[in-house]
């Protein structure tokens, strides 16, 4: 089986980023390639429209896309369930241990970036399970879009190095400790492994020590699956297939987002292929003109502001798009218009096929090869 | 809503809402009106930087990186600047550290309280981290004082949650958009706030809303599009319902949730593009609503 080309869609917060990897998936489906969209932080409106459900699994997207459109859209709310049945696939008495361990229930709620991880573990279970031609995944905003596609170098190293074990090791010595401290000094133990429990425990305080032990001697039963998984999501995130589209809006923070985001790239040894500039009209529409001769009524008053609105939108895309294309001059700079549609479905459908030609370009690109499913 | 906040003011909302704006906007509306403010910024300083575009006599911008919070709160914790780098850098407990995010927000919550100790005359404005998870980001001191029942940690998280996540320290303003999800997210942070944790938020602000459509304006363009249907009238009323939807889904959701405590929302509207923390302080300060 070829691994998917992969497409990841970066940006700061509030820039359309979720609707434009769906709008460049359904390009993608329509152009005969079966195609996985993955939003980490779903937009249930997009979701409904689609026809989606969220959740842990694949779903085939009904309304657009003919069949070829699948989608992925985790719920946040359901993270660390998740994670325990992914991490311990098949170990139901493992899950039900961590689940009672004081530390997990204290931190799983609690914990920044469970979400994230169950997404990444999802996507590489995702892949691993289905033949996609592509995959286009919708990060988390912002720069935190970096340590997203970071995250899963960081897990393996920790589960794949000394690190877990070094925790693991301290579970039953732990426990004797408390005995020794009450009926001797104990000295049998070596100083480093002294020193190592003195250590978590002034931190963290014994009973503390012991449940965090214990955690990361349950966590090390599934280093393996856990390292795998991880790396997994790491080649689909950073690997050769990988091309990294950024979005964008006119606005300040949008493209400092986008700038930030292209210079941190390289630190991992990428660059954006493209750029999506979105909401970025590049004239006043005819519609919004109104009828001049017209008396002044409600309708008149809302034009005038609208046409003032979309007016300081088409001079703000126009210093974006030199900012960006002077910043980034590499990148392909792809402009959208403005979508005023209420039904997320017919935006999707109307920017999907205005990407059609940033679309066709990703996937006809020399290497890898890779030929439109029948 | 100046004189109802706290003494620390935590901006927080998801990525995206315009956060930073509102903070800078906060702590310019608190030196207008004779209060010296610190703007409190986890990062590196640049999101804060574009925020605070007209610069305001009596506000200071503070910025700190996270690693520099935690280091900061490690050597507070083992009194030596030497033995917390000697544990930090131990390369398990490190490692732990990039996969404990808990850690790292209790050690910037510990920064805030410091900062708030050391000024007291100061209202310390803060541009929480965007985490998705508001709430939990404030839970983090009491969870961390109830598990670590002794040590070092236990004493930080502890004196963090007296002074600063427990009622009445703290002011929260949720910042939201006038999109159904995100003030979804919104109306649940200000329950489960008030539920969970005792805290009432001090405001919630709506970013970016659009001005409203007049029930005249759209009946006249469906009027027109019946009788006369072309391309530009049908645009058209697919623009003013575009925004007709996205103000009543606003409204409906406000309307939905319990905020009588917090007071009313104030909106702020969607233009100018990229607007000053001058222009944002002046909105505030009128408790701008975009009826």
């Amino acid at each position: 089986m070829n691994a998917p080309r992969v497409i990841v869609c970066a940006g700061g917060g509030g820039v359309g980023k979720t609707t434009t990897s769906a709008a460049l998936a359904l390009s993608f489906a329509n152009d005969g390639f079966n195609t996985l969209v993955v939003t980490v932080d779903p937009a249930r409106r997009l979701a409904q429209a689609l026809g989606v459900e969220l959740g842990a699994e694949v779903r085939d997207v009904s309304t657009v896309g003919n069949g070829r459109l699948h989608a992925l859209m985790p719920d946040p709310a359901l993270s660390s369930k998740h994670f325990l049945r992914i991490l311990f696939d098949g170990a139901p008495a493992s899950v039900e241990r961590v689940e009672a361990n004081p530390v997990y229930a204290a931190l799983s709620s609690g914990l920044a970036g469970m979400h994230e991880v169950v997404s990444l573990m999802l996507i590489a279970r995702a892949v691993e399970e289905h033949a996609y031609d592509v995959v286009v995944v919708d990060t988390a905003p912002s720069r935190y879009a970096l340590d997203f596609v970071g995250y899963p170098g960081r897990l393996a190293s920790l589960f794949e190095g000394k690190a877990v074990g070094w925790f693991a090791a301290l579970a039953p010595k732990a426990k004797t400790q408390d005995l020794d401290e009450q009926s001797s000094d104990g000295g049998l133990l070596s100083w480093g492994k002294r020193k190592a429990e003195a250590l978590v425990a002034k931190i963290l305080g014994p009973s503390t020590a012991e449940a965090i032990t214990d955690l990361f001697g349950e966590l090390a039963r599934a280093r393996e699956r856990f390292a795998n998984l991880s790396r997994t999501a790491e080649t689909l995130l950073l690997g050769e297939q990988t091309r990294f589209i950024l979005v964008a809006a006119p606005t300040g923070s949008a493209v400092a987002d986008a700038e930030y985001l292209a210079t941190h790239l390289v630190d991992l040894g990428k660059r954006p292929s493209a750029i999506v500039l979105n909401r970025a009209d590049r004239d006043v529409p005819s519609w919004l003109r109104g009828d001049p001769n017209a008396a002044p009524d409600a309708l008149s008053e809302l034009l005038e502001l609208a046409r003032r609105e979309r007016g300081a939108i088409v001079k703000a895309a126009d210093a974006a798009e030199r900012e960006l294309r002077s910043r980034i001059p590499k990148a392909t700079l792809v402009r959208l218009p403005t979508v005023d549609d209420w039904d997320p479905r017919r935006v999707v459908e109307t920017l999907g096929t205005e990407l059609e030609p940033l679309g066709a370009s990703i996937t006809r690109a020399p290497s890898p090869s890779r030929a439109p499913s029948a | 809503m100046m004189h109802s906040l706290a003494r620390i003011v935590l901006v927080t909302g998801k990525g995206g809402v315009g956060k930073t704006s509102v903070a800078a906007g906060l702590a310019t509306l608190a030196a207008r009106s004779g209060r010296r403010a610190i703007f409190v910024e986890f990062g590196d300083g640049e999101s804060g930087k574009r925020a605070m575009t007209d610069s305001v006599r009596g506000v200071e911008h503070r910025v700190i990186t996270s690693a520099k919070a935690v280091q900061a709160a490690a050597d507070d914790m083992f009194g030596s600047a030497i033995v917390a780098r000697a544990v930090t850098g131990n390369f398990a407990v490190k490692r732990m550290l990039r996969a404990a995010p808990a850690l790292r927000e209790l050690a910037q919550l510990e920064y805030v309280r410091s900062v708030a100790e050391k000024h007291p005359d100061h209202l310390v404005v803060v541009d929480m981290p965007a985490s998705g998870h508001g709430l939990a980001w404030l839970r983090v001191p009491a969870k961390l004082r109830d598990l670590l029942v002794t040590g070092p940690m236990h004493r930080i998280a502890d004196r963090v949650h007296r002074e600063v996540t427990s009622p009445g320290k703290a002011s929260v303003v949720l910042v939201s958009l006038p999109e159904l999800l995100v003030l979804e997210e919104t109306v649940e942070l200000a329950t489960s706030l008030r539920r969970d944790m005792g805290i009432t938020a001090a405001r919630v602000i709506v970013n970016r809303v659009p001005a409203p459509v007049s029930a005249d304006a759209l009946r006249i363009v469906t009027e027109q599009a019946a009788e006369n249907p072309d391309p530009d009238r049908e645009k058209l009323l697919r623009f003013l319902e575009a925004r007709a939807g996205a103000r009543a889904e606003v409204n409906a959701a406000l309307d939905r949730a319990d905020l009588a405590s917090t007071g009313a929302p104030i909106l702020l509207p969607l233009w100018p593009v990229d607007p000053s923390n001058t222009e944002i302080a002046t909105w505030i300060g009128t408790g701008a609503e975009v009826a």
